[in-house]
């Protein structure tokens, strides 16, 4: 018994030390860094501005996901797709676009003025994207 | 005065418990509506309680993505609801909604002039973001439809009041029905039977079989006895009553038809009440119209006015029984009528003092009595004073008179002896007779002529002797009248003398005795010296003066 709560907390403490989520920008984007509840109303498709005026375009990566998404709203991945569902049924906004690899993710980032994704905070290249905010 | 009528005690308790009933069914009729209106409200505001737990999420979400549609949609589905009237979505981003139900004006009139107004209390639900911290991002605010609020109460409320009233009825009935079989109808029975005897008649109230053993069973077993008592004591009265009527009719007739007169009176004498025979007593005439009541003094029938009137205090003072013999004052052509009197005192109830009396007829018995007294003072033969009476007259002369003047003379018939012999008694008793009658007619109407016995006569002259009276004079005369030949029958005549001895009371102590055998003596002179003559009596020498 001790030794599975000694293996869950192992577990847990590996993950976060290895889950370190950075939300980037493009360079050009002169926001300073966004709050986490910003931060989640652009990915949620409740705002669709960044904090300078300019039009959001959130970027998911399909690999973080799940946890960029339970570290933002703290809820399942599964919520956030049927949450999802029911707005892309009514018609009124769409998801963030989902991209398959972190490489793209940096190009689109650093192409597009008011794209906001995700990465591992360990492949930020610097000179290419600016980090808004750390999910840890 | 108005006089209520009477209502049965049935209809009465029939009314209260009615009325009671009425008010019941009112006061539980307004508490069941207030109640249920209380409750729908409530019940109301859990179910659009859970419609909201119900849209939450979904709510929440519409508003965080600003999403009108769905919110739409939302409140679309909310509307079909009975309970909801209006929905509005609030959010602190600008985002604001509102839907209400097609408006019902006459029912808002309606609720408007009731006093219930199920309106204004919305229900407010706040909505919290969907993803991160619980953060308010709007509100949900639904407003009850008062249409269904009140249709919901008044359906309970009428439900509760008509249960409430058929139960109350049921209660009533059920009440009702006890009290009437058990106590208002036995009572009412009672009561019926009661009313209905008559007085005076013997009848009693059947015993209630139901309630033997409660108040009401104790109550007709006390009336009957009090209705036998009550009979009772009527016929010991009726047949007290009836005694007494036998025994005063008795006394009445008594009273009426008896021969002595009664009567009663006042203290002065005055009559007050008096029976009939009264009236024919006091020879008071049949059809007269003197009625024997008051302001008539008894004494005034009578000839002893005085005496009667000494009588009457005689019994008021003695309070004992007084009695006397009185006549009747009447015409002097009328016999004498002699009644006998009794009279005693009473005092009445009232304190106040009678006097009663009894008359009755006593005439034949007062003529026996003088008849009788007449026979023993008279002689029979001569009807001439005995010596008895005699002495008695000259005593009470004596005790009745002053200066008291009597001559006495004692006379002795010479040859009375040889008449009898020779004619025999009868002969003799004649010459009696004879003798006393010219005695009687010598002497004046006052002076007393007796006859000793035998022979021998005496003579008292009354106020009389020798110094008012020729005494000797009457003597001589005496004498020479018994001279004179008797005729004894038709053929006889006989001469008989007379010895006659003369005194005259001089002093005190001198007794009726005395004076005799002085008399006698002076008799006895005459007779010494040969008879037919007379004699003054005197102590010492005694001259007889004799007449031939």
């Amino acid at each position: 018994m001790k030794k599975l709560i000694l293996i869950t907390l192992l577990v847990l403490c590996c993950a976060n030390l290895r889950a370190e989520i950075a939300v980037i920008c493009n360079l050009e984007n002169d926001s300073k860094q966004m709050t986490k509840q910003e931060v989640e109303e652009i990915f949620m498709g409740r705002s669709h501005l960044l904090p300078n005026g300019d039009f959001a375009l959130p970027l998911d990566y399909l690999d973080l996901r799940p946890e960029f998404y339970n570290k933002l709203t703290n809820r399942p991945i599964e919520q956030i797709d049927a949450y999802w569902a029911r707005i892309i049924f009514s018609g009124q906004a769409s998801p963030p676009m989902k991209l398959q690899d972190e490489q793209t993710v940096i190009k689109t980032v650093s192409k597009n003025n008011g794209a906001v994704g995700y990465i591992d905070s360990k492949n930020v290249d610097k000179k290419l994207v600016r980090v808004l905010l750390l999910l840890k | 005065m108005k006089t209520l009528s009477f209502v049965k005690l049935q209809h009465k308790i029939l009314i209260y418990i009615v009325l009671v009933t009425i008010i019941l069914a009112v006061i539980t009729t307004v508490m069941s509506f207030i109640n249920e209106f209380d409750r729908s409200e409530k019940v109301t505001e859990v179910m659009i309680n859970q419609l909201l737990d119900t849209v939450e999420k979904a709510a929440s979400e519409a508003i965080y993505a600003r999403n009108q549609p769905a919110a739409n949609d939302l409140s679309e589905g909310l509307l079909k609801n009975d309970i909801v009237q209006s929905v509005q979505f609030t959010s602190n981003q600008g985002f604001d909604f509102k839907r209400v139900k097609e408006k019902n004006i006459a029912l808002e009139k309606k609720i408007s002039h009731s006093f219930y107004k199920p309106f204004g209390k919305e229900i407010i639900r706040q909505l919290y973001s969907p993803f991160g911290e619980n953060r308010v991002i709007g509100a949900i605010r639904i407003t009850p439809s008062a249409e269904y609020s009140l249709r919901e109460g008044k359906f309970s409320a009428i439900l509760q009041t008509l249960n409430s009233i058929a139960l109350i009825m049921v209660t009533a009935f059920i009440i009702l029905w006890v009290i009437q079989v058990r106590f208002s109808t036995p009572l009412t029975l009672v009561s019926n039977t009661l009313h209905a005897i008559k007085k005076g008649e013997k009848q009693l109230i059947p015993l209630l079989l139901k309630n033997q053993n409660d108040e009401l069973g104790r109550l007709v077993v006390d009336i009957n006895n009090l209705l036998m008592f009550l009979d009772k004591q009527l016929n010991d009265e009726r047949l007290l009553r009836e005694k007494v009527e036998h025994v005063e009719q008795q006394l009445r007739l008594i009273f009426n038809s008896t021969s002595a007169g009664l009567f009663l009176l006042d203290e002065n004498g005055m009559l007050l009440t008096s029976n009939a025979t009264l009236k024919s007593i006091l020879k008071i005439p049949e059809l007269s119209d003197t009625a024997l009541t008051h302001n008539h003094s008894i004494e005034s029938f009578f000839n002893e006015k005085n005496q009667l009137h000494c009588l009457i205090n005689k019994a008021l003072q003695s309070g004992q029984l007084e009695n006397q013999d009185f006549s009747l004052c009447q015409d002097t052509d009328k016999p004498a009528v002699w009644l006998h009197c009794l009279i005693s005192k009473v005092v009445n109830a009232e304190g106040k003092t009678h006097l009663e009396g009894v008359l009755f007829d006593v005439t034949a018995r007062v003529e026996n009595e003088a008849l009788i007294r007449h026979e023993a003072d008279h002689d029979a033969l001569t009807g001439l004073l005995r010596r008895q009476p005699t002495q008695a007259a000259f005593e009470t002369y004596l005790a009745t008179t002053e200066k008291p003047k009597v001559t006495l003379f004692l006379m002795d018939l010479d040859g009375f002896k040889q008449v009898n012999d020779n004619y025999g008694h009868l002969a003799g008793d004649k010459v009696l007779m004879i003798a006393a009658q010219r005695l009687k007619e010598c002497v004046r109407e006052t002076d007393i002529v007796a006859r000793l016995g035998g022979d021998e006569f005496l003579i008292l002259l009354i106020n009389c002797n020798f110094a008012n009276c020729k005494v000797l004079e009457i003597a001589e005369n005496i004498v020479r009248a018994i001279q004179k030949p008797m005729m004894i029958d038709e053929n006889s005549v006989v001469n008989v003398g007379v010895s006659l001895g003369i005194v005259s009371y001089a002093q005190a102590g001198q007794s009726f005795e005395w004076l005799c055998q002085a008399a006698d003596q002076a008799m006895y002179e005459v007779k010494r010296h040969g008879k037919n003559g007379y004699c003054v009596y005197a102590e010492e020498t005694m001259t007889a003066i004799l007449l031939h």
